[in-house]
């Protein structure tokens, strides 16, 4: 043990004492107490620390740190490092996977709403039944023409013909894009789950600790976006409800 | 979830720093089913029964405070058992006297439901929760207070909104639409011309799911002599195979009678059943096409989007355009794709798309 720390123990012995006059012990009875020195009380310690380390191969017979301490003690400290760098290394990349996870749970969720918007389009974009394109027709020669009713059936019927050929053309095609747009999406979607359930088992076999519930997609809150279709009047319909909602906040309160 | 456990929403808030984001949802808070949309892509409906142990014993075997959906409705023997919304509102809040413990039991149930119901979205605790809740286009100013109190409790902020101006919303379909919304308390007529829906644009009918419910056991009981059943029997019928298409499959249920499981025909009564739904609709279409600026009423006619739970019977977009063509003209009826959660999804969009000031002012 170096000199150094004889002093530090002497220091602190001298911090920790506390001192009483002779009267005062005189008043409280005591006529004798054991005495030890500072010095002898450091000297006490300082031998039962290096017995302690001998006891443990800490120290050599010279009473200096044995070179094998020494080497498993830096050891020690190379693997705490390590270790430390490893913890850091894993954490980053368990958050480098949730923020995957959660940009694949966004990617997942707007692909869905596409795939269901795309089918209402689907469903909502072909043209009624060409029976109607009779009546419309036979409404529109009554109207206009004066000829005899024959006469007027027949070109409608004509008409009618060459219209529903063009609009079954126009509604295949319509079909064929459409259920092509809805399986491009349906495919997106799978893959998109596909990646999502691995990044997901991924995060699982990290140990990373699952975090209770299911995030949302959103770090913020959100609002209608301006390059939005109908922006203004989907707006003002939002203004509106706001509206009545605090009108019937206030009322509730 | 139990009633007891940890609420998401506002009972939370104290747990947890709520900074990690926002979790928008939309609900459907129906009669029959409740329905949630989130926006972490969950989206769970619920039977609206609620059930809490009738005793102790109850509460013993059961180990829950409180029991949901179908769980509730296995159990519903051994449990105070609820319905707590009458015609999609909580009930007691429509003016009908109650006595005041159950209207605060109801009150309660409905609660307790729509923290059910949120908690199966799965918030994370340090999420901020706002929601829009689907409401029957005529229910009156008392109905929504209830229900903005009730979800004032388990939500951050909240916002009540017309339910099938939520499926046209959700759908983007602004002008020009009429909106069927079949639940089981009401159908909900709204005609949508791109300016917020009021009083005029909307119609909100009695004879909805569980009016057909009736309907069908009526036809039954005259038809199926010694039978014994619930309407809950009836209804279950109903849900696995109500149509209004003619033909198909034959329908054949055992309904027990004086304790032996006899085997019944029952096509025709549920199809007569079902198909009674058909003419108040047509007649309120024909009200609400009538009404509107002539130049527009044959597009109106052709953009009737069909929604909701009743909207599954089958074959009924079709049985109202045939009607359709007889009331008026011709119409054609679109159902949606996903009639269960088209509320939903419209007012999970509502509150996505809602600017963060104004929830900002309701928080």
């Amino acid at each position: 043990m170096d000199g150094s720390i004889v002093e530090r123990l002497r220091a602190l012995l001298a911090g920790s004492t506390r001192t009483h006059s002779v009267r005062d012990l005189q008043r409280r009875g005591v006529t004798r107490i054991p005495v030890l020195g500072r010095d002898q009380l450091a000297a006490l310690v300082e031998e039962a620390v290096a017995a302690t380390l001998r006891d443990r191969g800490l120290l050599d017979e010279r009473g200096e740190v044995a070179a094998e301490a020494m080497e498993r003690a830096k050891g020690l400290l190379r693997e705490v490092g390590r270790l430390e760098a490893e913890r850091e290394a894993s954490r980053r990349a368990g958050a480098e996977i949730e923020r995957r996870v959660d940009e694949l749970r966004r990617e997942v969720f707007l692909a869905e709403g596409r795939l269901r918007e795309a089918k209402v389009r689907a469903r909502s974009d072909a043209p009624s039944p060409p029976t109607t394109v009779r009546g419309r027709i036979r409404e529109l020669f009554a109207a206009n023409a004066s000829n005899a009713p024959g006469g007027i059936e027949s070109i409608a019927a004509e008409l009618e013909t060459l219209l529903s050929e063009e609009v079954s053309r126009a509604v295949a095609r319509a079909r064929t894009e459409a259920s092509r747009e809805i399986e491009d999406l349906d495919r997106r979607v799978g893959r998109l789950r596909g990646a999502l359930e691995k990044a997901e088992s991924d995060l699982a076999a990290r140990g990373q600790p699952a975090p209770p519930g299911i995030a949302s997609i959103y770090r913020t809150v959100q609002g209608l976006d301006a390059r939005e279709r109908d922006f203004s009047r989907k707006r003002k319909l939002l203004e509106r409800i706001f509206e009545a909602n605090v009108r019937l906040q206030k009322e509730t309160v | 979830m139990t009633a007891k456990e940890s609420a998401p929403g506002k009972e939370a808030a104290g747990a947890s720093k709520k900074d990690h984001g926002v979790l928008y949802v939309g609900i459907d808070l129906g009669t029959s089913r409740t329905s949630i949309a989130a926006s972490n892509g969950v989206r769970e409906t619920v039977a609206s029964v609620v059930g809490y142990p009738k005793d102790v014993v109850s509460q013993k075997l059961l180990q829950r405070d409180a029991l949901f959906g179908d769980e509730a409705i296995e159990n519903r023997l051994a449990l105070r058992y609820y319905r707590p919304l009458e015609k999609g509102v909580i009930k007691g809040s429509d003016g009908k006297v109650l006595p005041k413990e159950e209207a605060d039991a109801n009150l309660k149930a409905a609660r307790d439901l729509l923290r059910h119901a949120i908690s199966l979205a799965q918030p994370r605790p340090d999420e901020l929760v706002y929601g829009v809740v689907g409401a029957p286009a005529q229910a009156s100013i008392q109905n929504q207070k209830m229900l903005v109190e009730a979800a004032n409790e388990v939500l951050d902020a909240v916002m009540i909104c017309s339910e099938p101006f939520a499926v046209a919303y959700g759908l983007e379909w602004l002008d020009d639409v009429l909106v069927i919304d079949i639940g089981a308390g009401t159908v909900d007529l709204c005609r949508m011309h791109g300016t917020m829906p009021d009083e005029g644009d909307q119609i909100t009918l009695p004879t909805a799911g569980d009016w057909v419910d009736e309907q069908i056991e009526g036809l039954l009981r005259e038809r199926c002599g010694g039978a014994q059943f619930t309407r809950q029997m009836v209804k279950n019928v109903k849900e696995k195979h109500s149509t209004v298409r003619d033909g198909g499959a034959s329908i054949v249920v055992e309904f027990p009678v004086r304790g032996k499981p006899t085997s019944f025909d029952v096509t025709e009564s549920v199809r007569e059943g079902c198909r009674r739904i058909v003419p108040p609709i047509v007649e309120s279409l024909g009200e609400l096409v009538a009404s509107f600026d002539p130049e527009f009423q044959e597009r109106l006619r052709n953009r009737v989007l069909l929604a909701g739970g009743g909207s599954q019977i089958g074959g009924l977009d079709r049985a109202i355009e045939e009607a359709m063509r007889e009331r008026l003209g011709g119409g054609r009826v679109i159902r949606i794709e996903e009639p269960v959660y088209g509320g939903a999804n419209g007012a999970l969009k509502i509150a996505h798309d809602m600017p963060p000031d104004f929830w900002q002012k309701l928080v």
